[in-house]
């Protein structure tokens, strides 16, 4: 965590934009080793499983743009700890579980447009919270 | 204070009376009696979260100055009235499914992952050092809970097969007038119970922080 120890964030805040492009641009970057972890490992699990529909692929790239806006939001707050490996899964895995159920529910349901849209609202809402309150998050 | 305590003590004690005077024994037997303990305390740590996040936000936007410890002592009586709400539901789950906790339950699973996100709050409150920033880190945790309680709840109405008995449907609630009654007076005495613990908390952390800048200066 070079941010913290040596000072880089404060060089970061320092850029004259709104803060929030700070999450963003974190956000597009975990998404993006995210989806290079997913292009290998999604072919696998369908060469191996019973192979893959639209509606899964879907389903991951939702998910996978919620985990991202969460996460990055949490493990900003959870750098600010002294304890901060320890408390990024717990502070992360509680706000997991809908994507988890919205995830397993369009890859298995009959009909996943339900849950197609939850994951869109999730991501929307979270989102959203993550872009209003990430200022607040680095500065005091 | 203390007439919030009077308050508290009377309608504790008339909703004591009418649960077992007034309300009707039903098919189930006695131990439905506990519903109008265990709904009430599940509802109030609900509406103690809620007022936890509303002082949250208060803080982050209007920057009010108290606003910060009183998020913390509501979502303190929230956990307090959570691990309630767990306690009683396992007593009545042991006497109405002869287990005292479901698994394959979403509604109790997800309480569980609410009440444990609520406990994280604490963990984060206390790994990281008083002042401004750690005011910022818990609201915008707080805020965030607010936001996961009612997706959390879309999340297992989507993906439902609960044994959850479903009391308040779209068409009013499904009971009778004198249970609705006890039920209403019961909820009251608990949510004047939280407030009466929430204003007590928070007086007695006002003392305290009084008595450590006073210490402060004399020292």
């Amino acid at each position: 965590m070079p941010e913290r120890e040596q000072r880089l964030i404060d060089g970061l805040l320092l850029a004259p934009c709104d803060r929030s492009a700070i999450w963003l641009g974190k956000s597009v970057a975990v998404l993006a080793f995210l989806a290079a972890a997913e292009v290998v490992a999604l072919p696998a699990y369908a060469a191996f499983f019973s192979g893959i529909g639209w509606s899964t692929i879907a389903a991951v790239v939702l998910a996978d743009v919620g985990i991202v806006a969460v996460g990055t939001l949490l493990a900003a707050v959870a750098a600010v700890s002294r304890a901060r490996e320890l408390l990024l899964p717990l502070l992360f895995l509680p706000l997991a579980i809908p994507v988890v159920v919205g995830g397993v529910g369009a890859s298995v349901a009959g009909s996943p447009a339900r849950y197609l849209g939850f994951l869109c609202l999730y991501d929307i809402v979270f989102a959203m919270i993550s872009w209003a309150s990430f200022e607040y998050v680095v500065t005091e | 204070m203390t007439a919030l305590a009077g308050l508290t003590a009377v309608l504790l004690g008339s909703a004591v009376a009418l649960i077992f005077f007034y309300a009707p024994v039903d098919e189930d037997g006695l131990n439905q009696k506990i519903f109008y303990f265990h709904v009430p305390i599940a509802l109030t740590a609900y509406v103690c979260f809620g007022w936890g996040a509303l002082k949250a936000f208060l803080h982050l936007w209007k920057r009010v100055p108290t606003a910060d410890l009183e998020s913390y002592v509501a979502i303190h009586q929230g956990v307090i009235f959570g691990a309630m709400t767990l306690v009683t539901g396992s007593i009545w789950a042991r006497f109405r499914w002869g287990h005292w906790w479901v698994w394959g339950d979403e509604q109790l699973v997800l309480f569980l992952v609410l009440f444990l996100f609520y406990c994280a709050y604490f963990m984060l409150r206390f790994s990281v050092d008083p002042g401004p920033q750690r005011a910022n880190l818990c609201a915008v945790y707080a805020l965030f809970g607010v936001v996961l309680i009612p997706i959390s709840f879309l999340a297992i109405r989507l993906a439902s097969s609960y044994i959850h008995p479903t009391v308040f449907t779209s068409s009013g609630p499904q009971m009778a007038t004198s249970q609705f009654a006890t039920f209403c007076v019961a909820w009251a005495a608990m949510i004047s119970l939280a407030y009466f613990f929430y204003r007590f908390e928070l007086a007695g952390k006002r003392l305290a922080a009084d008595l450590k800048e006073l210490r402060e200066l004399l020292a």
